[in-house]
């Protein structure tokens, strides 16, 4: 055992010293409680260490973590409901608890709870927020800082701050709980967040349909995205295909009477479109395209450049795509690893000039780059907490 | 106000740009909130974002504190200057710049009124979906201030989830432009962050919002009650049934009689405790099923009466009556506080029943008229300005009304904002450390502490942050 995981040992006692669950080479540890979590915060302001904030770990295999980190602070035994307030659409929790508990308890009041991540079994609350990672679902409810209200955050300094609170609508103070949604743990660690809930569909169906190609399939999914439904997710696969064909993925949801019109209406609208039938399809599938586990590389772009971006990228990375309109967003698959910084920088450069860019690449260059750091700044005025950087 | 200085604006924004006569000014001595006011002595209205950025450089390199101001229609006191600050108006920036109706957006100047953003977009059947009450005066830029809501805020949320991309002049007159063609933010978002600062950060010069396709189908839906009482439990039982109206705004009696009295009136039956005003918009088949479950729902909490809109004239005279509710109160009383305070959405019918009683208990005129469905109150209390004992009561009717809502885990406001008007209660919703992470997050933006100083952060606990708080040296005087 090296000098600091022993330390940290001691700090936390065995429990605390927990196993790695991102294969990160470094000391994870695990505060049992926020006053444990202060503790090791103070002990790393004391020794200088940087510390890289996680959640249960599932985020940290996409995210290579940053050069000069010395251990990870995982805050997956901060768990526990604070508030649940079913008749008002609200759900509080610490930060640790896995996410998939959550959408349970609220499953069981005829709740829906965004981001669903079904590929991502042990993720908990603080780490999807933290990495601001969105679900299938996100066509319909919006991105994770949508459903954020509020948050506790300890900062690398000590002071645990909160800002928005536990209501639907609440403008008091500024939104800081937004910076810390997709801050990848930069700014400070979450301990606690709330948010709002969504009534859940009570009945949904998924279904899929095969298209000889992507143009169709593109043409199939404006149909759907100026007709008069509600989906729950939509994407565009070319990986079934070797023959070259695309299959659309759809999810409909909703009360009983809305999702059988919205079928009806589809599986019409499809049949009209080139005699298209649809299939039941299994939600896991369209979940696990959606999520883009795997990819070599996503890249988003304007919903109206898609069908410029898609083959242009085709061109730079071969392999198949995978779309998700609306979102605007193209996950490249195929064989080999996700491209290095050094494989994406010229392709971000040719993309860039179709509107596109590369999720995870290159924050230099970013707009409002010195406003963030500069928040960045003040908030872990000691730089305490260490970047991560994209992988896929 | 120094000759080189207004000069050296002149040459930036010209005549048409710069105020700086006693008279010229008054009209911007304050927001909706008219009973803080303070005269500035001088008035910027720069035309576009590069006159803005050269504009707020010279008054950064003087030492001038800047106002931002939208149509000052605010209600917390947000663009109520101080003495020794110059306000900067984005009226003249009503530009829009593009309609992309592909990726249903719009690039819009900041001074853009928001009801003409749907005008503009209404042609390609998309529309800009925040509504404030206020909409045919208020601007873009003042609705991402405050992040403004408005009676559909139920189904489509407030402004901060509709804005897509923002151009800002940062205190010291650099641009910074945080619009982007993606979904997401690339690092930290912050359009999030600026969308309801109250201007503490920089002024918004570019708009980038996110447009929705016009819904099929909207039915609209007066129900009546004989009990305020009644109204309020309806729409905590339509929330708990998880059913997904686009708006539920209650109007109590002295809210119905005064707009009944009024050029608004809507037909609402002047009998009536309450009326409850139900929007449902989406496909025909979610507008039915929706309003169904609403309709037994309203029988189940003794609704007596309802009438739904046939055409699109019933429907817009229902809600010229819901929007012009502030407008009409004006014939009971010559001002109008209007509070506004959030509660959990099961806690409805309490808390206006308290607000009533506190106001019975001071002997004030009090009328409801809110976003029942976001939980979101607005108790109005009548009053005369000139009657100083009188003003008092209603102040102190405001503090117990805002620490009720404390008590009942609310907030302090719902879409107003804080402003001038509840910076001190500040310290009773956030714990001390909560305000100064708020105030380190604002001296990295504006270090200096020029843009909209003295609003929103309490003075008491800045002062006791010690560390390069600037106490503000003006807070405008109580008239
Ligand atoms: C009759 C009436 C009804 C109303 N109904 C509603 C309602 O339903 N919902 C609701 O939310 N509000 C409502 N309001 C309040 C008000 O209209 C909103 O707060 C609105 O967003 C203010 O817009 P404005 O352009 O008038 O901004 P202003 O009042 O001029 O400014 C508001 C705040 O934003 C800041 N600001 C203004 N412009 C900028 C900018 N370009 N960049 C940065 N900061 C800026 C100001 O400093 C100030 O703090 C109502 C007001 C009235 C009088």
């Amino acid at each position: 055992m090296t000098t600091l995981a022993a330390s940290l040992a001691s700090l936390l006692g065995p429990a605390g010293n927990g196993p790695n669950p991102a294969g990160l080479a470094l000391p994870v540890a695990a505060p049992a409680d926020e006053a444990e979590l202060l503790e090791l915060l103070a002990f790393a302001r004391s020794e200088q260490l940087r510390v890289i904030p996680m959640g249960s770990g599932t985020g940290l295999t996409r995210w290579r973590a940053g050069t000069g980190a010395d251990f990870a602070l995982s805050t997956r035994r901060l768990t526990g409901v604070l508030a649940f307030e079913p008749d008002d659409g609200t759900l509080a929790a610490r930060a640790g608890t896995p996410l998939h508990e959550l959408a349970e308890l609220a499953a069981g009041s005829g709740h829906h709870l965004s981001p669903r991540l079904r590929h991502a079994p042990t993720a908990s609350l603080g780490g999807v927020l933290s990495a601001g990672r969105a679900g299938p679902d996100r066509l319909r409810l919006g991105p994770p800082r949508h459903q954020l209200l509020g948050t506790r955050i300890a900062l690398s300094d000590g002071t645990v701050a909160a800002s928005g609170g536990r209501l639907v609508k609440n403008v008091a103070g500024f939104d800081l709980h937004r910076l810390h949604c997709g801050s990848r743990g930069t700014l400070g660690i979450i301990l606690e967040a709330c948010l709002r809930l969504h009534p859940a569909p009570e009945v949904s169906s998924r279904l899929a349909t095969r298209f000889a190609g992507p143009d169709q399939a593109r043409a199939a999914a404006e149909l759907v995205r100026r007709g008069p439904l509600r989906p729950w997710a939509l994407v565009l696969e070319e990986l079934t295909g070797t023959d070259g064909s695309c299959t659309l993925h759809l999810e409909l949801g909703g009360a009983e009477q809305v999702h059988a019109a919205e079928l009806a209406w589809v599986r019409a609208a499809m049949a009209e479109l080139n005699g298209a039938t649809l299939a039941p399809a299994s939600g896991e599938e369209l979940d696990h395209w959606a999520d883009g586990a795997g990819a070599r590389l996503t890249v988003t772009c304007q919903n109206s450049r898609l069908a410029a971006v898609a083959p242009l990228l085709a061109e730079l990375v071969p392999g198949p795509q995978v779309t998700q309109p609306d979102l605007s967003q193209i996950h490249v698959f195929g064989h080999g690893p996700p491209l290095t910084e050094a494989e994406r920088h010229p392709l971000a450069q040719r993309l860039a000039r179709q509107g596109a860019r590369i999720t995870g690449h290159a924050r230099a260059a970013e707009p409002g780059a010195e406003w963030s750091a500069r928040i960045r700044g003040a908030l872990d005025p000691l730089s305490m907490f260490a970047e991560t950087e994209a992988g896929s | 106000m120094d000759r080189s200085l207004l000069r050296a604006l002149y040459e930036v924004v010209g005549e048409a740009g710069l105020i700086s006569d006693f008279a010229g000014c008054l009209p911007y001595e304050c927001d909706a909130l008219a009973i803080i006011s303070q005269r500035p002595e001088l008035v910027v209205l720069p035309a576009d974002t590069e006159e803005a950025a050269r504009a707020m450089a010279i008054l950064h390199a003087a030492h001038i504190p800047v106002v931002p101001r939208g149509a000052g229609t605010g209600l917390a006191g947000g663009a109520t200057p101080r003495a020794d600050a110059a306000v900067l108006s984005v009226a003249r920036m009503k530009q829009v710049f593009e309609i992309n109706a592909a990726d249903r957006c719009a690039r819009l100047g900041a001074g853009v009124v928001n009801a003409h953003i749907t005008e503009a977009c209404n042609h390609h059947r998309l529309f800009y979906a925040p509504d404030p009450s206020s909409q045919r005066a208020c601007t873009i830029g003042g609705n991402v201030g405050t992040n403004a809501g408005g009676p559909h805020g139920l189904r489509y949320g407030s402004t901060t989830r509709h804005i897509l991309g923002l151009v800002v002049v940062a205190p010291n007159g650099e641009i910074i432009d945080l619009s982007h063609p993606q979904p997401d933010p690339t690092d930290l978002d912050l359009v999030g962050l600026f969308t309801g600062s109250e201007g503490m950060f920089g002024v918004a010069t570019e708009v980038t919002v996110s447009l929705l396709p016009q819904p099929a189908v909207t039915e609209t839906l007066l129900a009546i009650f004989s009990s305020l009482d009644h109204a309020c439990d309806t729409v905590s039982a339509i929330i708990a049934a998880h059913l997904e109206p686009a708006a539920l705004e209650i109007l109590d009696a002295l809210t119905i009689r005064a707009v009944e009295d009024s050029v608004y009136a809507a037909g609402y039956p002047r009998a009536a405790q309450a009326v409850l005003l139900v929007e449902a918009e989406g496909s025909e088949f979610e507008v039915d099923t929706t309003m169904s479950a609403i309709s037994s729902l309203l029988t189940e909490h003794r609704c007596i009466e309802t009438r739904r809109a046939r055409d699109e004239s019933e429907r817009t005279r229902l809600w010229a009556g819901r929007k012009g509710a502030f407008g009409a109160m004006g014939r009971i009383a010559p001002d109008l506080f209007v509070a506004d305070v959030v509660v959990p959405r099961t806690r409805l019918r309490e808390m206006v029943r308290r607000a009533t009683d506190i106001c019975q208990e001071l002997g004030l005129r009090m009328a409801n008229v809110f976003h029942a469905g976001d939980g979101n109150l607005h108790p109005n209390i009548c009053f005369d300005r000139r009657d100083a004992e009188e003003l008092g009561r209603v102040l102190q009717a405001g503090e117990q009304i805002m620490a009720a809502c404390l008590a009942m885990g609310g907030s302090l406001s719902g879409e107003h904002g804080i402003g001038l008007e509840k910076q001190a209660n500040m310290a009773n919703q956030f714990e001390a450390a909560d305000l100064s992470v708020m105030e380190r997050v604002r001296g990295a933006l504006d270090p200096e502490r020029l843009l909209n100083p003295g609003k929103l952060l309490p003075n008491r606990s800045c002062l006791e942050l010690g560390d390069g708080w600037l106490p503000p040296t003006t807070t405008g005087a109580l008239r």
